[in-house]
């Protein structure tokens, strides 16, 4: 349910809830709360639900030993913390500093760019007697073409 | 070495302050050589790519060294610290966000980079090494996104993790440092940010500077719509050339300007760091430079992931052995354009359709 409220999140964790409440092995969960969760998803109440279901395994959590190996090691499960929000005045700090470090990058990749670009280039080297070009001799006369 | 005053017009001019200063660290550190003539057209953008992609690897090492100060590895507190330090702590936020994009910036140009040397030919002899030299740094690169994006540890990096076991177990011996059986009384999560901090960089500034050297001792190669030296493998003695220092103020330029975006995009499009992860589940999307492999898993099963990578790189790695032609112009090269353009677009393809895709489940069947 943190990680979808919606319908299909709810229906999801109907059936987690329900396999819960039928496992063999229900030591350190307290069922009556699992229930009570279940009462609240069919009610719609995710909120509820979720406090409910984190309650009743406090006890199981507080026995569970470190994580090893590929164990999530969660005991609560957080909701998404979103990217973007409003910008503060350090965002607006930080977006002007980035924007006059893009300007200067940008200007002095101008200025420092080469004397010729590839065409002033090949015109000048196809016009040197002294150039020989053995390895294509192909793409040479597609170039005087 | 000290440079003497060149006489202009009878007058001669004393060295400026700041010669002064690089004649004194030439002599102690030899930065003069540096200084060796690369030809002109290697100072365009595209010739410049790898440079670029170096500069996002120096501003991931960066903010990496920030963000280790306050991450904590350990499975129970891992996403928490991550909450922590974006919300508590001042322009960590930021600092992570500029991260995030900045290893966005680094797989974006290393592709781009690889794409320039096939399309322009310049992985021919004597240069085959130094692709592979390249080919095997991508590689690096998209590991070190793989494991940036479990570091999180979030919905999204544990279902990653999930799909790197299962296909680690399908390569049997060859995948068990990627299993979590290699050492079984640590938590893999530990293991992963090991790599990420310290084996992945370290191996790629090793290949990074043997690449380097490689593009030293063959020289830049030559431009495959200009003139060639006889050799057929160099530009020119006529090709102008500048100082390769030169080269680099031209590359720092266009790194400053890349800085400069990928601050922007921290402020305006940060990361969100997604809900504690549940075992069991099966419900986000990969980052999407994996999207072309997820698609085959989706359509094929969760082998197609190591048989779509497997694939990409095997053609990479075989490419200067198999392609013997000697020209470097696209015109004259069509089989190899062919296969080329069909590759990429074949990842393009299917990296659009996972837009459209709902993930399936796989992990654990």
């Amino acid at each position: 349910m943190a990680h979808d409220s919606g319908p299909g999140g709810i229906e999801l964790a109907m059936e987690k809830v329900d396999d819960a409440l039928s496992a063999e092995d229900q030591d350190g969960v307290a069922v009556a709360r699992v229930e009570q969760a279940r009462q609240a998803l069919e009610n719609g109440r995710v909120k509820q639900a979720r406090a409910l279901l984190q309650g009743s395994i406090e006890e199981a959590l507080s026995m569970q030993a470190p994580a090893v190996g590929d164990q999530t090691g969660t005991k609560l499960v957080l909701p998404a913390l979103p990217g973007r929000k409003d910008l503060t005045g350090r965002d607006w700090g930080f977006l002007t500093i980035s924007l006059i470090v893009f300007v200067a990058g940008a200007g002095l990749a101008f200025r420092f760019r080469p004397r010729d670009t590839v065409g002033e280039l090949r015109r000048r080297l196809d016009a040197s007697p002294a150039v020989l070009d053995d390895a294509d001799p192909a793409s040479q006369a597609e170039r005087e073409h | 070495m000290a440079t003497a005053p060149e006489p202009v017009s009878g007058q001669v001019h004393p060295p400026s302050r700041m010669r002064k200063v690089v004649d004194v660290i030439d002599d102690r550190l030899g930065i003069k050589a540096l200084e060796y003539p690369v030809p002109e057209h290697a100072n365009n953008l595209a010739w410049s790519l790898g440079g670029v992609t170096l500069t996002a690897f120096v501003l991931l090492i960066v903010s990496g060294v920030l963000l280790v100060q306050f991450y904590n590895p350990v499975p129970e507190a891992a996403n928490q610290s991550v909450r922590d330090m974006v919300t508590d702590i001042w322009g960590m936020g930021f600092v992570r966000a500029l991260h995030f994009w900045a290893a966005q910036a680094m797989y974006v140009t290393a592709a781009l980079h690889l794409m320039r040397v096939f399309f322009t030919g310049s992985y021919k002899r004597p240069r085959e090494g130094n692709w592979l030299i390249g080919v095997a740094m991508f590689g690096l690169v998209i590991l070190g996104v793989f494991t940036g994006t479990v570091l999180k540890w979030d919905q999204e990096g544990f279902e990653a993790l999930g799909h790197n076991i299962e296909v680690a177990n399908l390569l049997a011996g060859g995948g068990i440092w990627f299993s979590p059986e290699f050492a079984d009384r640590v938590p893999i999560l530990i293991r992963l940010y090991g790599a990420h901090v310290v084996i992945i960089p370290g191996l790629i500034l090793v290949l990074v500077t043997l690449h380097g050297l490689l593009v030293k001792r063959h020289r830049i190669s030559p431009h495959p719509s200009l003139p060639t030296a006889p050799s057929g493998d160099q530009a020119p003695a006529e090709e102008p050339t500048e100082p390769f220092t030169h080269h680099l103020r031209r590359i720092g330029a266009f790194g400053l300007a890349l800085a400069g975006i990928l601050g922007i995009l921290a402020v305006l499009v940060p990361p969100a760091v997604g809900p504690a992860p549940v075992e069991g589940l099966e419900i986000t999307k990969p980052p999407w430079s994996f999207w072309w492999m997820f698609t085959l898993e989706n359509w094929f099963g969760l082998s197609w992931i190591l048989y779509g990578g497997g694939a990409l790189f095997f053609l990479l790695i075989i490419l200067p052995f198999v392609d013997r032609n000697p020209n470097r112009l696209w015109r004259r090269r069509p089989v190899a354009m062919a296969l080329g353009l069909l590759v990429l677009l074949t990842v393009a393809v299917l990296t659009v359709l996972m837009l459209f895709t709902t993930p399936q489940t796989h992990l654990g069947m």
